[in-house]
């Protein structure tokens, strides 16, 4: 067993244990605010943050190492969907770094199994990256109110 | 944004606590409850004291650099 491959594994579980919590609360924040599509958003990031976990799960188990869900490092919560905003957009940037620094590890150890279990979660969380910097383009471009006036409603 | 998800503590209160003299982590614990739980967030309300510790010295520093 590659302990410096299963320990990357369980780093990255960690990341995403904090995304799905992060998300989720901030989901049902949005939503309780009255931010329905935010709040939809948000939850569905959530959910998609839980399976890539279980992908990792099942690979740390394959290895012949024990999947770590007990580490949840601290996290905070937005009071605005702005905030909210800049605390994704912290958490994705973090997440695309470990996330590459994992894919390099695999592909030096020569564990191409693994690599190809990561290396397309990079587009995905580079994909979600982009669609957050997005909202903060249009909250500068619209003013704030416009754009959350466009989050209201189913 | 809320920084002590335990006693719903956010960033704006522990900066005025921390502006009010609290130059601890538990000094801070004491005047707003931040960080007296579960105590994940003590790391950030120490990086909080010494931001605002490093703006009081640059904000002298300026104050004494710039002529009259």
């Amino acid at each position: 067993m590659n302990q410096q491959i299963v320990d990357a594994l369980n780093g990255l579980i960690a990341t995403e244990l904090v995304a799905v919590n992060q998300y989720f609360v901030h989901a049902k924040l949005c939503e309780h605010w009255g931010f329905e599509k935010m709040a939809a958003h948000l939850r569905e990031d959530s959910m998609d943050e839980m399976r890539d976990i279980e992908a990792y799960m099942d690979r740390v188990l394959f290895l012949g190492g024990l999947p770590n869900l007990q580490r949840l490092d601290a996290f905070q919560v937005g009071e605005s969907v702005v905030e909210a905003l800049d605390l994704a957009i912290a958490l994705e940037t973090r997440a695309v770094d470990q996330l590459q620094a994992a894919v390099r590890l695999t592909e030096e150890a020569g564990d191409f199994g693994t690599m190809e279990l990561l290396s397309p979660k990079v587009p995905e969380e580079e994909a979600q990256l982009d669609w957050l910097r997005t909202q903060k383009g249009l909250i500068e471009q619209l003013g704030e109110q416009l754009y959350l006036s466009l989050q209201v409603g189913e | 944004m809320y920084v002590c998800l335990c006693r719903a503590v956010s960033d704006t209160t522990i900066v005025d606590a921390i502006r009010d003299g609290a130059d601890t982590v538990d000094a801070v614990g004491r005047a707003c409850d931040a960080g007296t739980n579960c105590g994940k967030c003590r790391t950030t309300i120490e990086f909080m004291i010494l931001r605002e510790q490093e703006l009081v010295s640059l904000a002298g520093r300026e104050q004494r650099e710039t002529p009259p």
